[in-house]
């Protein structure tokens, strides 16, 4: 059960999508065809603006991420590789590219505890919070299932579940491509300069 | 049961997770020991960013004839230690049976340390306390790496 219930998140993420998801290569993601939507929603940046993510991300490559701070596995790790594989990359693909966070945990993930976190791996890397019903609208629309919170031993020791999936979206504002976590560094490097060259 | 289908391509992913990160050759340095019949090698800690969480990692081998449980860990730097699955759910005691083998590994089981009283660094160790019910305890000083040094 607990087995099940851990794989729920990306089972649920490749299971829900109404385009038949096919497996490229081993770590070149999985494809989706016709493409997830980029979702039409505006959030909020870390900065307090409003950010609109399809117009504030028109004409370049967004790769998609939905966490959250107190995460010490999989986010963490995603950002780290990400941001790698970026410092590989020319300042010709890294002006193509945004990288966009956005937390499922909007209490604890104030605006300076998510900047400060960004910041740890890239100061570029886009933070975005919103509230519940926005969240949820998001992952609908990304088909990553709801966030399922997970009490802890106290108020703020909770966890949040989440599916580990980074979503790359070209410049038609759909995401062909959803990244599974354990994509290498030299991978990453591979994968967006496939995306900015589509 | 409509499980099957969602759990095999559920099993795809974790088949895809496993060949991540966790069985490159780094290079990079791990904590190993022994305790009783158990054998515990590939330990390591990440860096952790803020005090809030940190994440470490370890296999645990069964070398012997009957099952045991890994019920605690512990560390002086952190109030809480957690076992969780892929998903962050609390996984409670860690049954090891004979011959088997436990891996906690990125993006899989992990170890989770929350609100740590210090911040180790990249090349410092980390250590934790791992009580099993019948091999009793055994301290690994994990070594400490940053997030996306594999």
């Amino acid at each position: 059960m607990t087995f099940a219930r851990a794989l729920r998140p990306s089972a649920l993420a490749i299971a829900a999508l109404s385009c038949k998801p096919s497996l490229r290569s081993l770590n070149e993601g999985f494809a989706f065809e016709p493409g997830v939507p980029k979702p039409d929603i505006v959030l909020t940046a870390t900065d307090g603006r409003p950010f609109r993510l399809r117009e504030d991300t028109e004409g370049k490559v967004v790769l998609l991420y939905v966490g959250y701070t107190h995460c010490p596995d999989v986010c963490p790790v995603t950002m780290a590789n990400l941001a790698a594989a970026l410092g590989a990359l020319s300042p010709e693909i890294n002006r193509e590219v945004r990288v966009v966070f956005v937390t499922t945990d909007p209490r604890r993930d104030t605006p300076p505890v998510l900047r400060a976190w960004l910041d740890h791996f890239d100061p570029r890397f886009v933070g975005l919070r919103g509230d519940s019903a926005q969240i949820a609208a998001v992952l609908q629309i990304l088909h990553l299932g709801e966030p399922i919170v997970v009490p802890g031993a106290n108020d703020t020791t909770y966890a949040v579940e989440h599916a580990a999936m980074v979503l790359g979206f070209t410049r038609d504002d759909l995401a062909h491509v959803g990244y599974p976590f354990g994509i290498r560094q030299e991978d990453w490097v591979q994968n967006i300069q496939a995306l900015v060259k589509q | 049961m409509k499980l099957r289908p969602s759990l095999s391509r559920g099993l795809r992913l974790v088949l895809l997770t496993a060949l991540g990160p966790a069985c490159r050759p780094a290079g990079l340095p791990t904590a190993s020991a022994t305790v009783g019949d158990l054998q515990l090698r590939n330990g390591f800690a990440y860096e952790p960013i803020t005090a809030a969480s940190g994440a470490a990692y370890v296999e645990i081998i069964n070398h012997g004839q009957v099952a045991d449980t890994l019920v605690d860990a512990e560390s002086p730097i952190a109030a809480m230690v957690m076992f969780h699955g892929a998903a962050m759910m609390s996984m409670g005691p860690v049954v090891i049976a004979p011959g088997a083998r436990v891996t906690f590994k990125p993006g899989a089981a992990h170890i989770m340390l929350t609100t740590l009283s210090k911040l180790p660094k990249a090349g410092d160790s980390l250590p934790l306390t791992f009580t099993f019910a019948k091999a009793g305890s055994v301290t690994l000083e994990l070594p400490v790496r940053k997030y996306g040094s594999e």
